[in-house]
C-alpha cells in the first residue's frame, strides 16, 4: 500500500538556517499522525512541504505517491489547517464556504460543511474576525474536510485554545476521522492532546527525526525501570535517565517483554514519558530499522 | 445504550479498556441481546479517542462472539455474558451491601475494604474452589 | 477567485468610492467657478479670437486677460499641483501594497493556498483587481482633473509642462497602475503592507522623476525655432508648446547675431527702444527647443504605454516570486 506521506532526504533551508535535515519517514495510511518535538524542530516546515505550501531544498516528498504541487488535482487531496488557524477577517463563516465552493469545485462538500456548523452552532452570518478562538479552529477544519481530503494536517490547531475547546475540537476530529478514509497530521505542543488519539508518532528534534513509528508498539518496546542510585545499567539501550540521591528512574527501549532484570523494577510507560524521554535526549533516536513497520 | 471511558492511570491499553467495559455491561445485564453498541464515531467522539481504537475493540467483541456488525445498521449484542447468575445478583448485592455497611462501622476506609475484598477472592480462588 | 477578490475588499471599494465622491463635488464645485469666469471674463472670447494663430503681436494675445486669469486662480493651481500629483502614488499604496502582503501577514495564504486554484492563477486574479479597481478610481479621478484644469491650460498654455501635464488625460491612469503593482511587488516580497506603502512611496517618486526629467523630452525629436528679439510678433504662447531646453525648464536663449549664447530665457524689445538690445546687437535672435502642442496626446501615449509595460513587469515578477520564491 502507499504511504499516505513519504518523504526522502527531505530538507529546507532558509537562509542559512536547515529548518528540516534528512527528514525520511512514512506514515501510513489511514493514520493519525502525531507529530511532535521543540519550537523550531521543523514541525511547521515540514507539514508545509507535505501540502504543498513550500518546495524541498532537497530531498522529495509524495503524497499518496504523488509530489504534492501548486496545481488543482493535487491541492484537492490535501486539507490543511495552518498555526492560528487563519481565516479572511472581514468575511463571514458564510462567505468562507461560498470561497471554498468556488475554489474548490465539485470536490466540495457544501452541505456537510453547513450541517457541521450548524450543529456546534456557529452562526454563519459571523464575521471570522469576531468569532472565538475554538470557533475560528472549528470553521478551519470545517473548511479543511468540506474539500473531502485524502490527508488532513493540522498544525498546532488548538494551541490557542481554552481546555474545553481543545476538547471538543478533538472529538469532533476524531469523530470525522471515522466517518471517512482519512489520514491526519496532528502536531501540538500538549502531549496530553495527542495521547489515545495519535496511532503513529513522529518526534522532530533539531530539524531532524528522532522517533517514528507506531505509537502502541513503541509503547510496548519500552519502559520505565526504576532502581537504586548505585545499581549496574541493565541492559538494552537507555533513552533517558534521572537521579536523586537514592533512587534511578530510567526510561529504556528494550525487544522483549523479559522480566526487569533485579534489582531494577519495570513499569510501563505513557506517550507522554516516551516523548518527553526522548525530547530530553536529543541524543537517543528510535527508527524503523530494515524490518520496520514503515 | 452504554457510555465508555478511558482511565488515564490505568495500565490497560485503551482498546482493551473498551473491551472490559462492554464484557462489564454483558455480565451486570446492563447490555442484552439485541441492543445495538454505539457505533464507532459516536465513542470516538465522546471519549475523544482514534476510531481505530474502538475499531479494534469491536473487532475484538466481534472474535469472541459477543456482538456482531450488522453492514449499514451498526453492531449488535449477540452475546451474553450474565448466564443464569444474573437472577440471583439482586440478592447478592443486598447481602454485599449489608457486609460493607459492617466494614463501614469496623473503620475501614475504601481502600482498606478493596485490599481486603481483593486478597480474600485471590486466596479464595488459589483455594480451587468452585 | 474574483469573487473572493472582490468580497474580501468591499471596505475598501466603498471607501475609495466615497473619497472619489468628495473628490468629485470639491472639484465640480472649485472647477465650475473657474469655468464660469474663464467664459464671463471675456478669455474665453478673446482666446477664440486668436483662432489658434501660431505667432501673435508681442503686445497681444489675450495676454493680459490670461495672466489676470492665472493669478487670480494661482492658489487653486499650486492646490491642485501639490494634491493631484500624488493621487497616483497614494492609490497604489493602498491598494497595491496590501494586496499580497496583508494575506502573508495574517497567513490566509495558507487557506487559501490550499484550496483547489493554483498560486499563478490567485496571484494573477488579485493583480487583476486591484489593477482594474487603479485604471477605474484613477480614470474617473483624470477625466475631472483635466476638466477642471481647462481653463488654467487655456490661460497659462502650460498644459504640456512638468506636473500639469502630469495630472491630465491618461499619464495618471498608468502612474496608478504603476504604483499599485510596484507596491503589490514590494508588499510580496517584504510581506509587509506598511513598509511596502513607505518602499513604494519612494519608488514611485523616484520613477515618476527620472522618466519625467530624463525621458520625457526625448519621446520625440525636439522642433527648434527662432525669432528676432527685435520683433513686432511673437510665438502663441497660449497655444501650450512645450518649451523643455535650452537656458532652463520652461525657457529658450537668446542668441546674438553670430551665433553665441548671449542670456537665458527670451528677450522681445520694440523696435523704438534701442537700449533694450543695446548689450546683445539688434540682429540676436531667440532660440526655442520645444514639442508642439499638438504632441502632447501622442507623448501621453508614450508615456502611459511606458507605465502600462513596467506595471506589466512587476506583476509578472510578483508572480514569479509568489510561485517561485515564497516556496
Amino acid at each position: 500500500m502507499t504511504a499516505a506521506l513519504e518523504t526522502t532526504g527531505l530538507s529546507k533551508r532558509y537562509g542559512r538556517t536547515w529548518a528540516l535535515r534528512d527528514c525520511t519517514l512514512a506514515v501510513p495510511q489511514g493514520r493519525v499522525a502525531a507529530v511532535v518535538g521543540p519550537n523550531g524542530a521543523g514541525k511547521t516546515t515540514l507539514m508545509r512541504l507535505a501540502v504543498g505550501l513550500r518546495r524541498p531544498t532537497r530531498g522529495s516528498v509524495s503524497v499518496f505517491g504523488r509530489t504534492p504541487r501548486d496545481d488543482a488535482a493535487s491541492l484537492a487531496r490535501v486539507g490543511f489547517v495552518a498555526q492560528e488557524t487563519p481565516l479572511y477577517r472581514d468575511l463571514t463563516v458564510a462567505d468562507h464556504l461560498e470561497m471554498g465552493r468556488r475554489l474548490n469545485g465539485v470536490g466540495w462538500d457544501q452541505p456537510s460543511a453547513a450541517e457541521r456548523l450548524g450543529k456546534l452552532s456557529i452562526p454563519l452570518d459571523r464575521r471570522a474576525g469576531e468569532l472565538s478562538g475554538g470557533q475560528r479552529a472549528q470553521v478551519a477544519l470545517t473548511i479543511a474536510l468540506a474539500k473531502r481530503p485524502d490527508l488532513l494536517v493540522l498544525d498546532e490547531p488548538v494551541a490557542s485554545l481554552d481546555p474545553l475547546a481543545r476538547r471538543t475540537f478533538l472529538s469532533e476530529l476524531m469523530g470525522e476521522i471515522a466517518t471517512r478514509e482519512l489520514t491526519v497530521l496532528l502536531s501540538s505542543h500538549l502531549i496530553a492532546d495527542l495521547e489515545h488519539r495519535c496511532d503513529y508518532l513522529v518526534i522532530l528534534s533539531d530539524a531532524r527525526v528522532q522517533v517514528l513509528g507506531d505509537v502502541e508498539e513503541l509503547l510496548a518496546s519500552h519502559r520505565a525501570l526504576v532502581g537504586p542510585v548505585d545499581a549496574p545499567s541493565p541492559n538494552g539501550s537507555i533513552v533517558s535517565s534521572h537521579s536523586t540521591d537514592r533512587q534511578r528512574t530510567l526510561v529504556v527501549r528494550s525487544e522483549a517483554r523479559s522480566p526487569a532484570p533485579p534489582p531494577w523494577a519495570a513499569q510501563p510507560i505513557s506517550l507522554e514519558d516516551l516523548v518527553l524521554a526522548y525530547l530530553s535526549e536529543p541524543g537517543a533516536g528510535t527508527l524503523p530499522g530494515p524490518e520496520g513497520t514503515a | 445504550m452504554i457510555g465508555f471511558r478511558l482511565d488515564g492511570r490505568s495500565n490497560v491499553v485503551p482498546y482493551l479498556q473498551l473491551v472490559e467495559q462492554v464484557r462489564q455491561a454483558l455480565r451486570t445485564g446492563l447490555l442484552e441481546p439485541g441492543d445495538r453498541l454505539p457505533t464507532v464515531r459516536e465513542v470516538a467522539e465522546s471519549v475523544s479517542i482514534n476510531p481505530n481504537t474502538v475499531l479494534k475493540a469491536y473487532r475484538q467483541l466481534e472474535h469472541e462472539g459477543l456482538v456482531e456488525g450488522r453492514p449499514g445498521q451498526g453492531t449488535f449484542v449477540v452475546g451474553s455474558l450474565a448466564g443464569p447468575s444474573l437472577a440471583s445478583h439482586a440478592a447478592l448485592r443486598r447481602e454485599l451491601r449489608a457486609w460493607l455497611r459492617k466494614a463501614h462501622t469496623a473503620g475501614l476506609e475504601p481502600e482498606d475494604i478493596e485490599a481486603l475484598f481483593g486478597t480474600t477472592l485471590h486466596a479464595f480462588e488459589a483455594e480451587g474452589a468452585a | 477567485m474574483i469573487w473572493l477578490a472582490w468580497r474580501r475588499r468591499r471596505g475598501a471599494l466603498i471607501a475609495t468610492g466615497a473619497a472619489l465622491v468628495v473628490a468629485a463635488v470639491l472639484l465640480y464645485l472649485t472647477g465650475r467657478s473657474m469655468w464660469d469666469i474663464f467664459h464671463d471674463g471675456g478669455l474665453a472670447a478673446c482666446i477664440s479670437n486668436l483662432h489658434g494663430a501660431r505667432w501673435v503681436a508681442a503686445d497681444g494675445g489675450c495676454q493680459d486677460e490670461a495672466q489676470a486669469f492665472a493669478a487670480r486662480f494661482f492658489p487653486m493651481r499650486l492646490l491642485g499641483l501639490a494634491l493631484f500629483t500624488f493621487v497616483p502614488m497614494v492609490v497604489g499604496m493602498f491598494w497595491g501594497a496590501p494586496a499580497i502582503a496583508r494575506e502573508l501577514e495574517d497567513d490566509t495564504v495558507s487557506l487559501v493556498w490550499t484550496q483547489g486554484v493554483s498560486r499563478r492563477r490567485w496571484a494573477w486574479t488579485q493583480l487583476a483587481f486591484v489593477a482594474a479597481v487603479a485604471v477605474v478610481t484613477m480614470g474617473l479621478f483624470a477625466i475631472l482633473a483635466t476638466w477642471w484644469y481647462g481653463p488654467l491650460n487655456a490661460a497659462t498654455g502650460d498644459r504640456f509642462q512638468w506636473l500639469i501635464y502630469d495630472q491630465q488625460g491618461f499619464v495618471p491612469v498608468g502612474y496608478a497602475v504603476f504604483a499599485t503593482l510596484l507596491a503589490a511587488f514590494i508588499g510580496a516580497l517584504t510581506g509587509r503592507t506598511v513598509r511596502a506603502m513607505a518602499i513604494t512611496a519612494v519608488g514611485f517618486i523616484v520613477a515618476r522623476f527620472g522618466i519625467a526629467v530624463f525621458w520625457r523630452p526625448r519621446f520625440m525629436a525636439g522642433l527648434e525655432r527662432t525669432y528676432p528679439v527685435v520683433t513686432e510678433r511673437v510665438p502663441n504662447r497660449l497655444l501650450g508648446d512645450w518649451l523643455y531646453g535650452g537656458g532652463g525648464p520652461g525657457v529658450g536663449v537668446v542668441m546674438t547675431a553670430g551665433g553665441d549664447r548671449a542670456a537665458g530665457g527670451q528677450r522681445v524689445c520694440p523696435p523704438l527702444d534701442p537700449a533694450c538690445f543695446a548689450d546683445i546687437g539688434r540682429g540676436a535672435f531667440n532660440l526655442e527647443l520645444y514639442h508642439p502642442a499638438s504632441r502632447f496626446w501622442t507623448f501621453q501615449s508614450i508615456e502611459t504605454g511606458i507605465y502600462l509595460a513596467l506595471a506589466l513587469a512587476l506583476g509578472a515578477a510578483t508572480v514569479w516570486w509568489v510561485r517561485r520564491r515564497l516556496v
